[in-house]
Parts: structure tokens; sequence; C-alpha cells
């Protein structure tokens, strides 16, 4: 039960060579498609669920979807905030109800150089 | 083909940046400002690893007038007697030190009027730990140790029989770093993916514990000659039926009740059949699992009441931890008080959070291989340490690495980029060569419906067989042979291929130790149809080690073993 990207609300983060999505991914799962300027899912079945990208998301464009399967149609958990100033998620019950529920929440996603070591060598016959 | 090496050298490295990882790297630099520290991640710490989800307890905490006594018995109780008595006693008399050395880091603990942390179950605590990570990672970032994401472990460094760094697979690049070191903190986690779960397609990975926890750090112990202990003791965790979200927080903190289809509650019946006034952890999985044979099944868990705060504090709680359960919920609607949520069993898994499963550590968690120390769910020995174990975890290693550092006793490293590291580079860059023709999703799925069906998985309600075991050695020992043609087109094939190669060292070392184990010790975890009782003889542990013929060489140890040295063998398991 992947998450799902909406490549209407995805922007691909500009010029960001990776996302915050990317970035965020446990499991190196969600890539950017630079051909069309996108987020998406190498292989939906390697998704553990974890909702990490769902959370830093800046245009709100990921949901994860439980499959029909196990769930039917209505297993959606709706994020509308995530911010230092916590977490707030958004139900939808079966009976038409709407709830929200807040939760503490800390924001941090500090950048790294991805090639780290300045040291490169290249050996003769490797 | 011309594959180059990144090369970094630092005083000491830690592997894995979850909870035992983090805890390491703070406490090193705090004890040893001078240490050069670098941390090594798969992915980014701010969301790596198996609390990448979040938490919503610490399951390890003693509460006002629980001795630390009284938490040793109780953890020596749920293991049936197999346990490291002074690792545990450790870890009791630090996980409240820990807790709250994270809580001024930032996690937010709610307390009672009397400043009291509020209560989970008898031992354990809520707080509200969404942003568990992102706090961990923002303390890394202030600590002044270097960080680097997306390099998963490939493999040890090992150089004249000590561990002296460690070789990563960059996760975008493809390509290899080696960082060399003093010494080597290993906090990989545990193994996840050894056995086929009962989700499918899509939902394949939507398991309990982290999918991306592939037992590196005990493929990589193994192979630098490390020894492990209790590998046989899986955790086969009671979870929620399809979303496999933990259950715990709905029998402690709301009450909830198993019962059978007939609505009966069944654990007494069992307690009184095994003589016992209260069932253990895996006597309780064994009852369900007896339910369900019976044609009894499945099981709920029938709710209590919920208190003020109602079903708004069971989402909450969720929330916090796997939401997908709540978008299950979103589905099905959940009613408060008296609501019955349908359970089943997820796993198993390998991890000595948990269970005792791991690398076979001294007080000072030093494995037995000099220069290399270990923490959190990949470290054996001390059963349900859980998170606040972790950083005590982390924080002992980092301690013990920094004195053995100053004391000198582990040399810097030697030359620069050696034949060693040449072959590894070389090694790595051979299947995209070859253009292989095994993919590493294939002999995943291949090693997982080998481990289900002859070596105790959900489908065979986890029982075992010595001659089942015997399968599964062989059918291991042939994929093993096979994983010569994975490929690896690209850097994101090439991890799942050392992933692979990862989980099938484990799973022969897993069931080399259930082979070894000729008793019943943890019905449910570990029920052996062929020996069905619990014995004397085997009140031990059972270790291991990696052989240069590669084989898995399994021994025995004592319950109260003098402080590990280097590994010296021990009894042998009988033939």
């Amino acid at each position: 039960m992947p998450a799902v990207i909406d490549w209407k609300a995805c922007d691909g983060c500009g010029a960001s060579p990776e996302p915050p999505c990317v970035r965020v991914c446990p499991g190196d799962v969600v890539v950017k498609d630079f051909a069309r300027g996108r987020s998406r899912l190498r292989e939906p079945g390697e998704c553990w669920d974890c909702y990490a990208c769902v959370k830093v998301c800046p245009r709100n464009a990921i949901q994860v979807a439980l499959p029909y399967a196990l769930a039917r149609r209505n297993g959606y958990l709706h994020l509308v905030e995530h911010s230092d100033r916590g977490v707030v998620w958004e139900i939808r019950w079966p009976d038409g109800t709407v709830q929200r529920v807040r939760r503490p929440a800390h924001v941090e996603t500090f950048e790294e150089p991805e090639r780290v070591a300045p040291d490169v060598y290249s050996g003769d016959g490797i | 083909m011309k594959t180059h090496v990144d090369v970094l050298d630092t005083d000491l490295l830690v592997v894995g940046g979850g909870a035992a990882g983090c805890a390491a790297a703070v406490e090193a630099r705090e004890v040893a400002p001078h240490l050069d520290v670098t941390l090594v991640d798969k992915a980014h710490v701010s969301r790596s690893g198996c609390l990448a989800m979040g938490l919503n307890a610490i399951n390890a905490y003693l509460p006002e007038g629980v001795a630390v006594d009284d938490y040793v018995a109780s953890v020596r109780r749920d293991a049936h007697g197999v346990m490291r008595e002074d690792l545990v006693r450790s870890l009791a008399e630090q996980i409240n030190g820990a807790t709250h050395r994270v809580e001024s880091w930032g996690l937010p603990i709610p307390r009672d009027g009397r400043g009291r942390p509020l209560p989970k179950g008898p031992r354990s605590i809520q707080i509200f730990g969404e942003s568990l990570k992102p706090i961990l990672a923002r303390r890394v970032r202030g600590c002044g140790a270097r960080v680097v994401h997306r390099h998963a472990l490939v493999d040890l460094r090992v150089r004249d029989g000590a561990v002296r760094g460690a070789y990563f697979l960059g996760v975008r690049t493809g390509e290899l770093l080696e960082v060399r070191a003093r010494a080597v903190i290993l906090a990989t986690g545990g193994a996840a993916g050894l056995y086929r779960t009962p989700n499918r397609g899509d939902a394949r990975n939507r398991m309990w514990y982290c999918p991306f926890n592939t037992g590196a750090g005990y493929a990589a112990a193994l192979r630098a000659g490390a020894e492990l202990t209790t590998l046989e003791m899986r955790f086969v965790p009671t979870r929620i039926l399809h979303t496999a979200a933990p259950t715990g927080t709905l029998a402690q903190t709301f009450g909830g009740r198993e019962e059978n289809l007939l609505g009966e509650r069944f654990h007494d019946r069992y307690a009184r059949a095994w003589n016992t006034d209260r069932l253990t952890t895996p006597q309780r999985l064994r009852a369900l699992l007896e339910e369900c044979k019976a044609g009894r099944g499945p099981v709920v868990l029938r709710l209590g009441q919920t208190g003020a705060g109602g079903r708004d504090d069971v989402l909450g709680a969720y929330l916090d931890m796997t939401p997908a359960q709540v978008a299950l919920w979103a589905a099905e609607g959940l009613d408060a008080g008296g609501a019955t949520v349908t359970i089943s069993t997820s796993g198993p898994y390998i991890l000595g959070g948990h269970t005792g499963s791991g690398l076979w550590v001294d007080g000072g968690r030093r494995a037995t291989v000099p220069g290399l120390y270990a923490a959190g769910d990949v470290t054996g020995g001390a059963p349900k340490k859980y998170v606040s174990g972790a950083w005590v975890e982390g924080f002992i290693a980092a301690r013990s690495a920094a004195a053995d550092i100053a004391a000198g006793a582990l040399p810097l490293p030697g030359p620069r980029v050696d034949a060693q590291t040449e072959e590894r580079a070389r090694a790595l860059g051979q299947p995209a060569a070859r253009g292989g023709a095994l993919d590493p999703t294939d002999a995943t799925e291949r090693l997982q419906r080998v481990m289900d069906e002859w070596a105790g998985g959900h489908s065979t309600f986890y029982e075992l067989h010595g001659r089942r075991l015997a399968k599964a050695r062989a059918e291991l020992e042939a994929l093993e042979g096979d994983l010569a043609e994975l490929c690896g087109r690209d850097p994101h094939q090439r991890l799942l291929a050392a992933e692979v190669r990862d989980r099938v060292l484990t799973a022969r070392a897993v069931v080399a130790h259930l082979e070894a184990r000729e008793e019943t010790r943890w019905p449910g975890y570990q029920t052996r149809l062929d020996h069905p009782e619990p014995r004397d003889e085997w009140r031990c542990f059972v270790n291991s080690r990696y052989t240069p013929d590669g084989r898995i060489h399994t021994f025995r140890r004592p319950l109260r073993p003098s402080p590990a040295g280097p590994a010296t063998g021990g009894a042998p398991c009988p033939p």
C-alpha cells in the first residue's frame, strides 16, 4: 500500500536535485524523474508506508493509499500540516464525519553533500 | 573496468544512524571532544530505520517503586531464563537516565499532576514521539560528528585481525566508500525480510519491523569473524491484521484483551495447562497460534473503556507510531470503548531489541574482534531493551571505544588503499560488468519462500523440525551459490543485491542456530516439533561463528560467561 504522488500537485520541487521526499525515504524508494520534473516511486512494492515523504512534501502532493484488497476504497489519511507547531491529520470516517487530530512534531531535514570524501582514489587496473 | 574508491579517515566510525547510532555519536563527542567521529547511514538520519514512523512509548523504563532487581527478574522470566544478566542489569540501571537525556534533546514526555511520566504498561511510559528521529537527528547535527548519508554498509574492514573501518556502497553513486577508522561501533539494526510475510504485491513491505533493516550488521560481523548469539530466539509479535501495526498500545494503554472467535478469553486456560500463573510473551503467542490451529481463530483484541480521551487517544497513539493503521480504521470505522480489533502475527524478525539475537559482547559492548563494538538491535544477549536500551548501549559503546582509543589499544589504520580494498572495489563492480542473470528481487523472494516453508514461517505456524531445517540449510547454500550471478544495473539494484547477500548469510546463521537448539525453549518463537519440551542442558546460549571455509559453526556458552575475550570456542553443540 504504497505512497501515491499526485503529479498534478508535484512539481519536483523545481530545480532541486534531491527534493525532500527523495531525501528522507528510508528505503531509497522515492526518486526524482528528471525528464518529467516529478517525483515517483521506483517500485511501489518496496514502500513501507512510513509516511516520511508525506510529512515533508511542501506541496502536500503525497498520500499513502491502502490497497483495495485490504481496505476497499477509503483507506486514506490526509495530512493537513507538519511543522514545528505540530502534525495535523484529517480522518474521513465511513459515516461522512471528518475529524482532525493534532500531535506534537518537530521538523529536521538537514542536508549533507552527496559526495563526502574529499579524497577520491582511482587505482590503476581497477 | 574502472571503479573508483572514495576514502575517508576518522577516529571512530559509527555505522547506522538509528537510536543506538545517534546515541553513540553524541556520547563519543561529549566524552572525547578531540575525537573525529563519523556516522554513516544508509538513508537520511532524520527518517531512517525502524523509527521512521515515530514511536508512542518508551517500553523499557523503571517507574517509581520498581527496583532494578525486579526489572531484571521480569526480563529473565520472559526470556525463559536465557539472557545475559550483566547486560540486562546495566540497561536497567541506565534506561531512565537515557530517556530523560533524550527528553532534554526535545522529546516530549507527557506527565501527570505530580510530574511523573504517564504509564503505558507496568514498565513503560507514554511519549509524543512522532518526531523522535528528527529530534535525534538535530542532536547529532549539533554534536560535531560528521554525518554521511546514503551509504550502505557492505563489509567491515579487517586488518591484522582487527576491525579498522568499513566499506560502504554509495546508494546514489553506486561506488565504494572506504572509511578507515581506529574503532567501529556497529548499530545497523536487526533483520526483516528473511521470511515471507502474508502481504503480497504492492503491500509486500507492509510489515512491522523496518524492511530496510536487512541484517547487514549480522552478516558483516560474521564475515569479519565476530561471534553471534541467540539468533534462534526469533521475534514473532502479535500484530494487527493487515497492517502489522503493534498491539501493545491497545493491550496496555486501552485495556485490550484477547478473545477467540467464540468470544472466549483463553489465556487462563493455557496458563492452567502449562502450570503457570501468568503467560510469558512467547507463551501468549503460542496460545494464540493454538487457538488458530484449533479453528477458533482469528483472535481479536476487545478494548476496555478507553478513558476520557476515548477514541481520540487511540488515534493519536497510532498516528505517532503507525499512521497506516489509522488509515485502515478510516476505512473500517472504530468505535470507542468495547471495539474489537482483529489481530494476527508478523515475522519472524531477528533483532536484539526484543529478543536476544545479535553480536556477542562484553559489558562495554565490545564484540569478539578487536576494534568492533555493537549497540542496539544488532547486539545480543539483552532482550526487551527497546529504544531506551538501545540508547544506553550506544552510550556505553561510545565510552568503551573512546577509552580504548585513548589507551592506545587501537592503532591508526594501515596504508591507504591496499590490495584488499582494490579487490573489494573490483567485486563491487563485477555484477554490473557481467550483466548478471539473477535479479535481486527474485533472489529475495526465493529466500523468503525457503525460510517460510522449511524454517518455520507464518504458513507453518512458525513450527520447526530438524528435517525441515536440514532442507532449509541445503536450499540456502544453493541460493548463496547463485548469488554470484546477481545483477546490479544501477546503484539501487546494487543496493538490493548487497541486501539479499546479507539476508541470505543471516538466514543461514539463523537456521544453524535453530538446528543447534534441540529443545523448545521459547514456545511460538522456537517450537521444535521433534523436541517439544525445554531441557535443562539447554539452559545456555547457542553462539556461532563463520568459518574460513564458509560454514556456520555453532557452539554453547554458559549463562554466566567469563568476560568475553577473543573468540576461543566454547563447548560444541551435539552433532
